[in-house]
């Protein structure tokens, strides 16, 4: 009779084990598989659309290469670091606006993040129930030049604007335009208000290239052809600068005698 | 005892039996119910859990098809292009700043330095005014000014040719 009367506590106890340690683990098993589904059919969707249109697309890059919105792109952000390039700019704007450039001074502003978080994407080890990640916007590594210039006042101004939008990605940091005050032989102050002297700040970035782990889950894969309108604005906004040309004669026996 | 007590006592007895078999029943029942509840989730799972493996085979096999030398140009290029979107206006227009000055610089007033800083977002103004009148005027005509967030004065004194040498300070308000 006492074991009757303790089968309902027990069956109860037994019950509620069951559904604790057995029933629930597996519901929230249940819950984790079908978002990892769900994750994997639209990676399934991602991938369908990068087998379909990467061909297609990798020959739209390659001929866009060597059109002006190709050379947008790469002028815009290079890969290397080429200082080379702002300093003809520089040189180019100085060139046109009257003004001297002076000291030119650079500054190593690799690591910082101007323009965004970077990341590649997790990487996949093949694990079933890994969701892969969509690689972010990588963030460009950056030098500042900064460079001490002359010259009137509308030639500073020409100078500080064309250099502003240099077809390259830059900020202008800072600038300043000061009067150059200078005393005579009676010691009198004379201001030369037609030759003002300044310091220019700006930041330019590159992007060197890089392995996208999971890169085809990217939304341009979805497509067979880029979005070409933020190129084709931009290349209407910003002045081209005529490339360097190459020196007539290169090379001497003693580099140390003109 | 007679016969009428014997017999009801019997039928107590009978009556706490089936109830002990309907109560032993119902825990049966329920127990039952909940395995096979749970092997049904069971099932269910590992029913999941090959969709998932199916679906993962069939990425990787078709990601072995494809070329990540492609994949990483293409989305280079892409980023590229993303960059050119977003960078566009990260920089100040120098024309505008120096074009707000000019178009509000008050006679009898002469700079002798203008800097402008991108990441503090201040311009520092340096001059000479005829009067302190002057310096006021040129303050209130700079706080009207719809790029110009809040202007401070840093100095104020007359110098040997008893003009005003004034130092003004400008956080921007909104992107020039």
């Amino acid at each position: 009779m006492a074991l009757k009367n303790l089968s309902f506590p027990i069956f109860m106890s037994v019950a509620v084990l069951i559904g604790v340690f057995s029933i629930k683990p597996t519901v929230e098993s249940i819950l984790d598989k079908r978002a990892v589904l769900a994750a994997k059919a639209d990676e399934g969707v991602k991938v369908d659309g990068t087998v379909q249109n990467l061909d297609a697309l990798y020959s739209s890059r390659a001929s866009l290469l060597d059109t002006a919105e190709g050379k947008a792109v790469y002028g815009y952000l290079p890969v290397s670091i080429s200082q080379d390039q702002v300093v003809d700019i520089f040189n180019y704007y100085a060139a046109q606006t009257g003004v001297t450039v002076n000291n030119i001074a650079f500054t190593d502003q690799s690591g910082k993040t101007s323009l965004g978080a970077s990341s590649d994407g997790a990487s996949s080890d093949g694990s079933t129930t890994e969701v892969v990640t969509i690689p972010e916007t990588p963030t460009p590594a950056s030098f500042t030049m900064t460079a001490d210039i002359q010259g009137p006042y509308e030639g500073i101004r020409a100078f500080l604007a064309g250099i502003s939008h240099p077809g390259r990605s830059s900020v202008l940091t800072s600038f300043s335009i000061v009067r150059q005050d200078t005393t005579d032989a009676s010691g009198q102050i004379v201001t030369d208000v037609g030759r003002l002297s300044g310091t220019v700040s700006a930041e330019f970035f590159y992007l060197p290239q890089k392995k996208y782990r999971n890169g085809y889950m990217l939304s341009v894969f979805s497509g067979r052809e880029f979005n070409l309108d933020a190129v084709k604005g931009f290349i209407a906004k910003e002045t081209a600068i005529p490339p360097l040309a190459d020196p007539q004669t290169v090379g001497r026996s003693n580099p140390f005698v003109l | 005892m007679n016969l009428a007590q014997a017999s009801q006592q019997q039928q107590r007895k009978s009556s706490e039996g089936r109830h002990i078999g309907k109560g032993l029943f119902f825990l049966f029942s329920v127990l039952a119910g909940m395995l096979a509840i749970w092997g049904g989730l069971t099932y269910y799972e590992s029913r999941l859990s090959g969709e998932i493996d199916d679906v993962s085979a069939r990425i990787a096999e078709e990601r072995q098809g494809m070329s990540q030398d492609k994949i990483d140009a293409v989305a280079d290029f892409q980023f590229r292009m993303d960059g050119i979107a977003v960078g566009q206006s990260a920089s100040a227009d120098p024309e505008k700043l120096l074009s707000s000055v000019e178009s509000s610089v008050l006679p009898g007033i002469l700079l002798s330095k203008y800097t402008f800083n991108s990441t503090s977002r201040k311009i520092e103004m340096t001059g000479e005014a005829e009067s302190f009148r002057t310096v006021v005027q040129q303050m209130t005509v700079l706080k009207k000014l719809p790029e110009v967030g809040t202007l401070s004065v840093l100095s104020l004194k007359r110098d040997g040719k008893g003009l005003i040498e004034f130092s003004f300070v400008i956080t921007l308000g909104q992107p020039v």
